[in-house]
């Protein structure tokens, strides 16, 4: 693994991986399209609109899951000087940003005709809206100083403490009466809908029996869209982050070069 | 799955949320997209430059003999 600690050992295995990622990346998004749009039942309650799960669900896992990337990145710049580990954190912030933003209009347009508004103050929305804004924070902090370089400690900082914020956001919705509904992918310990289980095995003994018998909050006709949503997700993280860190590693690479080239710095 | 073509469009009347929800996620990593390769292309090209302006800086003292 020390390898790739190298910076341009891990240079050449990113760009090295980036064709096989975008050859995955065609046939998952394709079938997970295909699936999230045609393939899959509508929801019984939710009608069509349960089709924004498919994009709403793994933009939110993986804002967190890049920001985690950025805070661990940042966090290995901070303790051990790595620079490898700040390009990481520069790159993906955008990447994150976007995903966050994908996920609070998504979510506000499920929101809309299911729950009836666009919005609501409830923990997992307003942990969710901060997490943008913690985006924005770094992406802006880590530009404001006339000296490029300046910049990268404040918003490692900024990135590992914010990092709070991801807890808050996975347990906001069993800690607080939220709207927003509890767990996706798990039927775990935390998932507060014993009262509900009760008084269906109390009227409806022979559903209760199934939901009992059922691993997952999804049935597999709408966890297999989801699946695959989320893996092209994490695809296209990978590869706009190859392709960013390589903008971040010749920005460095630009700065070093002009310092010591007379005519470069006219550029 | 739908029975005809306007029928998937139409979402079961939900039209407008589930397609403006596919057309913003698709949209903005477009976007990110674009700009991430354009942005990428100019720096490739700025470097190119530099470099090429070092390698051309190196050359006269080739011309003393001896190793390069």
């Amino acid at each position: 693994m020390h390898r790739f600690a190298n910076p341009s050992q891990f240079m050449r295995a990113a760009n090295a991986a980036l064709p096989w990622l975008v050859l995955l990346f065609v046939p998952v998004t394709v079938a997970g399209l295909y699936f999230s749009l045609y393939a899959s039942p509508a929801d019984y309650q939710q009608s069509e609109t349960v089709r924004i799960m498919y994009i709403h669900v793994p933009s939110a896992f993986l804002a967190q899951g890049v920001y985690l990337t950025m805070a661990l990145g940042s966090a290995s710049f901070l303790i051990w000087k790595h620079p490898l580990g700040d390009l990481i954190a520069r790159a993906s912030a955008p990447i994150g940003l976007v995903f966050c933003i994908i996920c609070l209009a998504t979510g506000s347009l499920w929101g809309k005709p299911t729950w009836g508004t666009y919005w609501v103050w409830d923990a997992r929305l307003t942990s969710m809206l901060f997490l943008a804004f913690l985006f924005l924070g770094y992406i802006a902090l880590a530009n404001a100083f006339d000296d490029p370089a300046r910049g990268h400690k404040p918003a490692a900082i900024l990135a590992v403490v914010g990092i709070v914020n991801i807890p808050i956001i996975k347990f906001s919705v069993y800690f607080f009466n939220t709207l927003h509904q509890q767990s996706t992918l798990f039927d775990d310990l935390f998932s507060d809908d014993r009262a509900r289980d009760a008084l269906l095995a109390e009227n409806q003994p022979e559903i209760a029996a199934v939901a009992a018998a059922q691993e997952t909050a999804l049935p597999p006709e709408m966890m297999l869209p989801l699946l695959l949503m989320i893996a092209s997700f994490g695809l296209v993280f990978l590869i706009l982050g190859i392709l960013r860190l390589r903008i971040e590693w010749m920005t460095v690479r630009l700065r070093v070069l002009r310092a010591y080239s007379p005519e470069g710095r006219d550029i | 799955m739908f029975e005809t073509f306007d029928a998937f469009l139409g979402m079961a009347g939900y039209g407008f949320f589930v397609w403006t929800s596919y057309a913003i996620c698709f949209g903005s990593l477009s976007a990110l997209c674009g700009i991430s390769l354009m942005t990428a292309r100019q720096r490739k090209r700025e470097l190119d430059y530099l470099e090429q302006l070092r390698g051309q800086r190196r050359e006269p003292s080739s011309d003393h003999g001896g190793p390069s």
